[in-house]
């Protein structure tokens, strides 16, 4: 027995010995995309064969990871899916668009991701065998990587190729679109990856509210507003001198040929607050004649609704304060608790530091991504925002909107996972049922017929921005900090590379940009869906749509990601026309009210409004590209990046608790923008914004 | 016989003694080369702590910076962080040993003296179970009791708001105040009863005489206890006591991990979530190992301290 037992216990040994073993992937000298790429700069001359001709079938590893077991480009969902042709796909299986792009381009993929591994994580790992584990590496948030791998030869030099004519469609692209290609560009002027470019031009998130909660507020005559007592602290941004009337802000254009005018120099918050009894009524009542007295609207509602909506951040505060304070009237006595403000997810609580924009035209991010705190100042250069005093005065008004019980008080909480949108939009009908009225948020899944009927798109808050009286978001689709590259190592024959080349164009080529934003050719029928913007785009058939409702819960951007495999976060050009086409009817006029206005986003090339600063409007890149001396100089004298999280939990901790008070013990609450400043110049940000405007200068010559 | 020979004779005797205990080897072999692999082979990664470490050069290739990270970290721009985070394993490791290391004790204590085998077996089964859980379900499932939201709120929230303990809006995982208790019972909660049982065993190794003399002479089951079963499961004590000190500033990083926030670092933040923030997170690698080899240089000096005062005071010792 004994000897059985010490026979098994060494076979057990020896086999767990063999499994921890690796394949020595980190020789990789001889591979031929490193031959000519290794210093990142010598153009890989023996790249003069054929461009690619598809005849032979290569075996290229991929590894493109999200965190998300489902979000692969392998199968991983536990029930079959039988395809409208009929064919089968199980798990473990690739996914089927990437079965047709194996076909297509005669590659047979290998998918070497840790399935449920963060990109991050990917790039971290890899980078130990100099990335020669895989062909291609990509996933989401992973660009400064990328560029700093790229930088120091790790991953292959895309400039170089194109020069020598490889890439032709994504060469192409970025021939069209130079502010791409900018913000792209690593500081030593090459390209090293292809990032995942959202629908440039275009509105991103937007204000939705509950419409019905407006006009029963404002418009009812005899309504049976609630009596509960309402506790102000909320004091005004237009008081006093910056009053708005007259040139400041007195007269503001919704739409070309509209002009919507206040007449008087009243603020709702002042009148609100000196109210003797404040109740939903008094709070309603006041605010009512306060529009009555400064607007020429058929009704009350109109100054939040529709083409003509002019209502600045304090009528908006005033609004949030009278549905409050009416909870049992607006639900109809079921409840005598809603909440004006929240965002879809506590991970997503930054957009409440966008209302900044509203007091005074603070900018707050430069890109779609939280990640992205820098703008251009007057002079073209790069600026932290957080650390800004109208950051600070926007948080500490956010406190005082706190106070009030207006914002969601569980966004606040990130390890609550809760989707707050469905619950307090979606849960009208419930057994227990929760109230909310407006978010920051997409258009399309905001006004979805299936989550509430009464949310529609209102224009943003007009205020000065850039020192002129407008409406502007600051969130527009941008380029995004997910995409992929070729790794230099990985590819060992220049067959793989030359594929490798061919992968990563097929998704800029007409019919790879279709597949990738719409699943499998015989699923849509090409140029037969009109949009609003009257470009024709491909159509989805009725089996995926009946698929998505089966499998997905009517969501069909999952249902292409976790089940066919289009829209994974690698590099490609997003086409609006898959996000119309789950897009309500209202939500639809949600998109015609903003087209048809005035309202101003911020994009690439920089286009606005004339005002103080000529680069107000410009989206930035959403990463730089450092070099290594930059990193070490980050790492040894500053700790902004190491305390991301707690910088964002002391901002909050100030919306929190600045104004009322409670604090936790141990929480940072400054109680001064000289406390909140030094906080971040104790944390090394002058070197921080140094490091990060050197390498923004870089950039930006070109 | 000079001393080559000498030699040359201990290494045939050690050599006849493997043959004859092959067995006996081969059982140690699992053990030997896991700690090969496992603990001895990594120690060369501690070299990092000394280089300004770049993965795709590999350890050797990364840029030499002597004591630079060391000094980031004792005196730089990570000083505060890093100072907090060793303040906090030490208190917290010490709060552990004074309230977690007695706990098995009595645990064992009161299993054995439970008549019913049946009531002690499932008693000690049920105190065994959260050890066997991960610390992401037990993490869980306390972040699920104390919660206290907008639509829920956890039993332990909701007693402690109705006992008047804590405000109506309070959130207890955001008070740095209750991050210890709550990082230490849950501790107690999980590994108690699982600790138990090396003390259990120390106690079933009692000779019975010992208690049968003591009943002869008219003794108590208390002074049975004070007697007899504490002095016979001294060794095991004193040997337990000094692995924990020696482990005194290694506080597992994944229930703190997945117990705090931001809000709480000035109690909860400790050396190895630290070192995971700042060298994996921020991927300052170096820094990150300076700061763990920094922490085993001190938990080397413990143990080597703690072990040379038990074997000075009490003849009991590891080595």
């Amino acid at each position: 027995m004994k000897k059985a037992m010490a026979l098994l216990l060494a076979v057990i040994t020896v086999v767990s010995m063999t499994a921890c073993t690796t394949t020595g992937g980190t020789e990789t000298t001889g591979s031929t995309a490193s031959t000519g790429n290794t210093d990142g700069t010598s153009p890989a001359t023996e790249a003069t064969e054929s461009l690619d001709d598809l005849t032979n079938n290569v075996t290229l590893k991929i590894n493109v990871a999200t965190g998300n077991t489902s979000r692969t480009i392998t199968y991983n969902q536990s029930s079959p899916l039988t395809l409208s042709d009929g064919t089968v796909v199980s798990a473990g299986m690739l996914k089927p668009v990437w079965s047709y792009i194996g076909e297509t381009l005669n590659i047979t993929f290998e998918d070497v991701t840790v399935q449920d591994q963060k990109a991050s994580e990917a790039i971290q790992v890899g980078s130990t065998t100099d990335f020669a584990d895989a062909n291609i590496y990509g996933g989401s948030s992973i660009v400064e990587q990328l560029l700093y791998y790229g930088t120091e030869g790790k991953f292959v030099n895309l400039s170089e190729y194109m020069e020598l004519g490889y890439m032709p469609n994504f060469a192409a692209y970025l021939e069209e679109n130079p502010s791409i290609k900018s913000a792209i560009t690593a500081y030593d002027g090459n390209i090293y990856y292809v990032p995942y470019i959202a629908e440039i031009g275009t509105f991103a998130r937007t204000f939705c509210i509950r419409e019905s909660w407006v006009t029963a507020l404002l418009d009812e005559t005899d309504a049976d507003y609630d009596a509960t007592d309402f506790e102000t602290y909320y004091e005004g941004y237009y008081i006093g001198d910056n009053a708005r009337t007259g040139d400041n802000g007195g007269s503001v254009t919704p739409k070309e040929g509209t002009t919507i005018t206040k007449k008087t120099d009243q603020n709702i918050i002042e009148i609100q607050n000196n109210l003797d009894v404040k109740n939903g009524e008094t709070l309603t009542t006041a605010f009512i004649q306060y529009i009555e007295d400064n607007y020429d609207y058929d009704d009350p509602s109109e100054l939040f609704l529709g083409e003509n909506a002019a209502y600045d951040i304090d009528e908006l505060i005033a609004l949030f304060r009278c549905i409050k304070a009416n909870a049992s009237y607006l639900t109809d006595g079921q409840t005598d608790t809603v909440w004006p403000l929240f965002t879809r997810q506590s991970s997503y609580r930054e957009d409440l530091i966008r209302f900044a924009t509203y007091w005074g035209g603070q900018q707050v991010y430069s890109s779609d991504t939280y990640s992205a705190t820098w703008y251009l100042d007057e002079d073209g250069n790069l600026q932290y925002s957080y650390d800004d005093e109208g950051i600070w005065n926007a948080l500490v008004y956010l406190s005082q909107m706190d106070a009030e019980g207006l914002i969601y008080s569980d966004v606040y909480d990130t390890t609550n996972k809760t989707n707050h949108r469905t619950t307090l939009w979606g849960t009208d009908d419930s057994d227990s049922p929760s109230y909310g009225f407006m978010t920051f948020d997409w258009i399309a899944s905001s006004t979805a017929d299936s989550l509430n009927e009464d949310t529609v798109v209102v224009l943003p808050p007009v205020a000065e921005i850039n020192g002129v009286w407008q409406y502007y978001i600051e969130n527009a689709r941008t380029i995004k900090s997910d995409g992929w590259a070729i790794s230099v190592a990985g590819c060992s024959t220049e067959e793989e590379l030359v594929r490798s080349l061919t992968l990563l164009d097929y998704f800029f080529s007409d019919e790879g940009s279709t597949v990738q934003n719409y699943g499998l050719p015989m699923d849509y029928t090409l140029d037969s869906y009109e949009g609003p913007d009257g470009i024709l785009y491909p159509e989805f058939s009725d089996w995926v749509l009946e698929k998505t409702n089966e499998v997905a819960n009517g969501d069909l951007s999952t249902f292409l990601r976790d089940w066919m495999g289009s829209l994974l976060p690698i590099g490609y050009q997003k086409n609006i026309g898959f996000e119309y086409q789950y897009t309500s009817d209202r939500g639809f006029e949600g998109w015609e009210l903003l087209n048809n206005s005035t309202v101003n986003i911020a994009n690439y090339a920089g286009e606005g409004l004339d005002g103080d600063n000529p680069y107000y409007y410009y989206l930035l890149p959403v990463t730089f590209s450092l070099t290594s001396r930059q990193q070490e100089t980050l790492a040894e004298q500053t700790t902004i990046d190491t305390n991301s999280d707690s910088i964002i939990e002391m901002m909050f901790n100030v919306v929190r608790y600045y104004t009322k008070g409670g604090a936790p013990d141990g929480a940072t609450v400054p109680t001064s923008y000289e406390e909140y400043a030094q906080i971040f110049a104790d944390m090394g940000i002058d070197t921080y914004v140094e490091i990060y405007q050197a390498a923004y200068a870089v950039m930006s010559a070109g | 016989m000079d001393r080559l020979e000498m030699r040359q004779g201990r290494g045939r005797k050690f050599l006849r003694n493997i043959r004859k205990h092959w067995q006996l080897y081969v059982l140690l072999l699992p053990v030997v080369v896991w700690f090969a692999v496992w603990a001895y082979k990594p120690m060369g990664g501690l070299l990092i702590a000394f280089k300004r470490f770049d993965a795709s050069d590999g350890i050797w290739g990364s840029e030499f910076v002597g004591i630079s990270n060391f000094v980031n970290l004792v005196a730089g721009v990570n000083k505060d962080a890093f100072w907090q985070a060793f303040r906090n394993t030490f208190v917290i490791s010490v709060y552990s040993l004074v309230f977690g290391f007695p706990i098995p004790i009595i645990l064992a204590l009161l299993f054995s003296e439970i008549g019913n085998n049946f009531v002690r077996k499932v008693t000690q089964t049920i105190t065994y179970l959260p050890h066997f859980l991960s610390e992401v379900t037990i993490t869980g499932i306390v972040l699920m009791l104390v919660y206290n939201g907008v639509r829920s709120t956890g039993v332990i929230a909701q007693l402690l708001i109705s006992l008047g303990v804590i405000d109506e809006s309070a959130q207890i995982i955001q008070q740095a105040s209750y991050f210890r208790p709550m990082y230490i019972i849950t501790g107690i909660w999980k590994e108690s009863g699982y600790n138990s049982i090396v003390y259990f065993a120390a106690i079933m190794g009692i000779s019975p005489t010992l208690y049968e003399a003591l009943k002869m002479d008219g003794c108590n089951k208390l002074q049975e206890i004070r007697y007899v079963t504490i002095p016979g499961m001294a060794p095991t004590l004193i040997i337990m006591i000094i692995m924990r000190i020696g482990n005194i500033l290694s506080v597992g990083y994944e229930r703190v991990l997945l117990l705090y926030n931001s809000n709480v670092y000035i109690t909860a933040d400790v050396l190895s979530t630290f070192e995971q923030r700042i060298g994996i997170v921020s991927a300052n690698y170096g820094v990150g190992a300076a700061s763990g080899l920094f922490n085993a240089v001190i938990g080397f000096a413990l143990v080597i301290g703690a072990n040379t005062i038990s074997r000075n005071i009490s003849n009991t010792s590891l080595w």
